[in-house]
């Protein structure tokens, strides 16, 4: 296998454009790329960084590294202890991908990726960070039912695991968002952290309701909306009939006419989606196609506990 | 009021239907594409629903009148402007109608004082640069400074020509039209029903009409003056005299003939009454029929002139059968008397009315027989296919079956021609002979079987073969054809050549003699056209509809609407601000969508 680090040296994949990115190789080489700038952009050890309280102390083992052992207590006891932090070993991550229909869309195919595409790079991603920290991380993918769960786990091969499932996930038909978050529910007994990437193109009511309810459980919960920039500014020709993949709803309209208060209502949803999130305790991010993957990982994990 | 420089650029206006056609019938199926986010689409397009809707048709709205406020544009719209003190120089045709009927006077003044008054106030106004053109009714067009035609319409009297209206406005048009500066027709007349009549207006040269306010003005005139038939015999004849004007308004007539004591009656419009001559003695005599005086006194006297002179005594053989016959008509008349000074059929002795012999074997002595008597004209050969008679004043059109040839001399041989058939003589008069270029014969044309074989008999009998060929009535200043044979017309002691002229133009009312050489061949009666007698005027409206975007006023707003009219303001300039204002409206709320996509 060729080592992502090679073109990361030159250039660092997370901040280039995802489509360019996505045409360097398959989806575990870009991923460690990926996720190998992001870290270092981060100007600080990953592991160091991803420590967030110091629980106890345990005896040294071969094989731990020894930037951990506790100097001031060798000195002390001339003992050699490794410190452990609480959230280390604890944390169960859940990473929800909506497979729908509408996902698998482009607004400028040869130059963008699809949101699904795009959302699978980034999933993959934020898997390889969190299971590089150690986190049981799990996946499950949802289009009009729940396709397929992998329970979260911190082995060294889940990665693998979870690319598998990945790159073996089509495009489904419809959206069925609230009967996979109430899988998810009772798939994570522990607390934990909640990941729900989706382009939100359903009925919110339901989907909030079982988001609040994993709120309410004492997971953390990250919602990654993924839109296509074309989806945020309406383009076409001067007439089009516009049709739902899903739904097959269709409107003709001319573009040029309704495209102020189209983006104008784009902007409402997005706002509505943010203000229900934060009502109940969970984080909401706007993340586009064209948003570099170390960008969107940024936004996805700064702003979460595991980077704060 | 708003004029056009290019009105066919209006034409234009039909293209601001575009935008509502094309969206009407332009419609197509759109495209089908897939979008995930239709449902913000369809969220959005039911809340803004209205609005946008709205848009559209303000859209439309500014584009129709974008394209109407271009077609305007093109069409060089102009509204009057400018004052008359400050005006621009600028051409001008003054046409100032001292037509006879300018001579009527309403209200103790004279139509033409008014009109003088109205062309003097122009005048006065007239810049050094302005370009200035005057014509009156004589159908001259003159060129001077305000001054110089001041001087002319000061002294400019009541003319006894008609003026045309219309042709009037023509003239003027066509010589303003090579001019560089901007030009108006200034029309100052009493508009005269009679005289009006249409001429083309292009956009670019404005008339203004200044006429006296309307008043009725009763009047009686003499519309005509008819002797009959001449010549009278010494037992004299009767005219017949026609009265124009208000047939509730009466006068007494008098008819004079010569120095007579004039014969006087009480006629009233509209009547046409006979008076007799009684005996006259022969010669020519000139009568003047006189009305008493009225408001208009150009129509008050009309003068004719009467021939009178015994009837031919003329000589009719019985084998030429439809000769015999007219003959026993004019016989039975007094149109003729039985004798030997004319041969009508023959070559007599003396006068005579020869015709082909029915023989052709005759026409060799027939023709020496005239060469012999010293007439230049001699019977050629028979001229192959069938002809019609040339129209004119001896006679109208009829068919000629067969005819020969008459050969006169080459030079001055066409003063002796008075008819032709398709080009060629047919009659000619030579001395005191006649030649027919047909036999007066069924066989040869149809002339025996109309009316007018007797009254053309009685022609060449009592004054062709005489040599006295017309009786003509004219007007002033009509173009009067004269007989070819004219060498001089006669007015009392004035004597005016007229050899090789063939048109006489009279420039006053009166009685002229036409003489050839030494002997009276005719007489002109000249008088004022009898259409001058109607006063009735035509309607501002009326003028306005013939001469389409025509401004009427008053004498008093003569001189300004003379120059306002001739300094208009270009509107081009403001309807193309308009477009722009449109299109960038437009442009505006074309993108209106795009500008707020790019905010966000």
């Amino acid at each position: 296998m060729v080592s992502p680090a090679a073109p990361s040296t030159k250039k660092r994949l997370d901040l280039l454009d995802p489509a360019e990115v996505a045409r360097l190789g398959g989806l575990e080489l870009i991923t460690q790329g990926i996720v190998e700038g992001f870290l270092t952009g981060l100007h600080r050890s990953p592991r160091r960084g991803f420590f967030i309280e110091f629980a106890e102390h345990r005896m040294y083992q071969p094989g731990d590294e020894l930037r951990y052992l506790d100097w001031r207590l060798l000195g002390r006891s001339d003992r050699l202890y490794v410190k452990q932090f609480e959230e280390e070993t604890n944390l169960r991550s859940m990473l929800v991908l909506d497979t729908s229909r509408s996902m698998d869309w482009s607004g400028a195919p040869d130059r963008r990726l699809t949101k699904l595409a795009y959302a699978e790079r980034l999933v993959a991603a934020l898997a390889l960070v969190l299971l590089r920290q150690r986190d049981a991380t799990g996946l499950l993918t949802f289009a009009e039912t729940v396709r397929k769960v992998v329970p979260p786990r911190a082995r060294h091969t889940q990665w693998q695991l979870l690319l598998q499932e990945l790159a073996g996930t089509g495009p489904g038909e419809g959206t069925a968002a609230e009967p996979a978050l109430r899988r998810v529910v009772e798939r994570l007994r522990r607390r934990g952290l909640v990941v729900f990437v989706s382009d939100l193109l359903f009925d919110p009511p339901l989907a909030l309701n079982a988001l609040r309810f994993l709120r309410h459980r004492g997971h953390q919960v990250l919602v990654l909306h993924i839109l296509d920039p074309e989806e945020v500014e309406l383009h076409g020709p001067a007439e089009a009939r516009y049709e739902d993949p899903e739904t097959r709803q269709a409107v003709i309209l001319r573009p040029a006419d309704w495209a102020e208060a189209y983006a104008r209502t784009v902007q409402r949803v997005i706002s509505e989606w943010r203000v229900a999130c934060r009502k109940r305790g969970i984080l909401h991010e706007r993340i586009t196609t064209d948003t570099p993957f170390g960008l969107a990982l940024r936004q996805a994990l700064v702003r979460s506990t595991r980077l704060a | 009021m708003i004029g056009f420089t290019a009105p066919w650029a209006l034409v234009g206006l039909a293209a601001a239907t575009i935008p509502l056609l094309l969206h009407l019938f332009a419609r197509r199926e759109p495209p089908t594409l897939v979008f995930p986010a239709t449902r913000y689409l369809a969220e959005t397009a039911r809340a803004h629903h209205r609005r946008l809707t709205l848009q559209h048709w303000l859209l439309l709205l500014v584009r129709t009148l974008l394209i109407a406020a271009l077609a305007f544009a093109a069409a060089g719209p102009t509204i009057p402007s400018g004052g008359v003190a400050s005006h621009a120089p600028r051409a001008l045709a003054l046409i100032l109608d001292n037509s006879p009927s300018s001579g009527a006077t309403v209200q103790g003044t004279p139509v033409l004082d008014d009109l003088r008054g109205a062309v003097r106030d122009i005048l006065g106004a007239a810049h050094p640069d302005d370009a200035l053109w005057l014509m009156t009714a004589d159908g001259t067009l003159r060129r001077g400074t305000s001054a110089e035609l001041l001087a002319v319409v000061e002294r400019l009297p009541v003319s006894s020509n008609r003026l045309d209206l219309g042709m009037a406005i023509t003239t003027g048009r066509e010589t303003l039209e090579s001019q560089q500066l901007p030009a108006s027709i200034v029309l100052v007349s009493d508009l005269q029903a009679s005289a009006v009549s249409s001429a083309p207006l292009p956009p670019g040269i404005p008339l203004v009409v200044i006429r006296p306010e309307p008043r009725a003005v009763p009047n009686l005139g003499i519309a005509g003056l008819a002797p009959g038939r001449q010549p009278w015999g010494p037992e004299g004849g009767r005219v017949t005299v026609s009265i124009a004007g208000d047939p509730e308004r009466r006068a007494a007539l008098s008819v004079r003939f010569g120095p007579r004591a004039p014969r006087q009656q009480l006629v009233q419009g509209g009547a046409s009454i006979s008076i007799a001559s009684g005996p006259l003695a022969p010669g020519w005599w000139v009568v003047r029929g006189e009305l008493e005086s009225d408001e208009l006194r150009a129509d008050d006297v009309r003068l004719g002139a009467v021939r009178v002179m015994p009837p031919a005594r003329a000589a009719c053989r019985a084998e030429d059968r439809f000769l015999a016959v007219a003959c026993e008509v004019l016989l039975a008349n007094g149109r003729l008397v039985r004798g030997n000074d004319v041969s009508i059929g023959w070559l007599g002795p003396a006068a005579s009315i020869v015709q082909p012999p029915d023989d052709r074997a005759g026409q060799g002595a027939l023709n020496r027989a005239l060469a012999a008597r010293g007439i230049p004209w001699s019977y050629g050969d028979p001229v192959p296919g069938a002809g019609v008679s040339d129209s004119g004043p001896v006679l109208g059109r009829h068919p000629v079956e067969r005819r020969l040839a008459l050969n006169g001399p080459s030079a001055g041989g066409r003063r002796d021609v008075l008819l032709t058939v398709n080009g060629a003589p047919w009659l000619v008069r030579s001395g005191n002979v006649l030649l027919l270029g047909s036999r007066l014969d069924p066989g040869w044309t149809e002339l025996p079987l109309s009316a007018d074989f007797v009254p053309f008999l009685d022609f060449l009998a009592n004054r062709a073969v005489r040599g006295e060929l017309t009786m003509l009535d004219a007007a002033p200043g009509d173009a009067v054809t004269l007989p070819a044979s004219a060498t001089a017309v006669t007015q009392g002691a004035n004597a005016q050549p007229v050899q090789g002229v063939d048109l006489f133009r009279p420039s006053a009312p009166g009685v002229f003699y036409i003489l050839a050489g030494r002997d009276t061949i005719g007489v002109l009666a000249v008088n004022p056209d009898p259409r001058e007698s109607a006063l009735a005027r035509t309607s501002d409206a009326a003028a306005r509809r013939l001469w389409n975007g025509a401004r009427v006023v008053g004498p008093a707003e003569g001189r300004e609407a003379t120059f306002v009219a001739g300094g208009r303001a270009d509107l081009r300039g403001w309807m193309l601000g308009l477009a722009l204002m449109l299109a960038l409206a437009d442009a505006s709320l074309a993108s209106r969508g795009r500008k707020s996509r790019t905010r966000a």
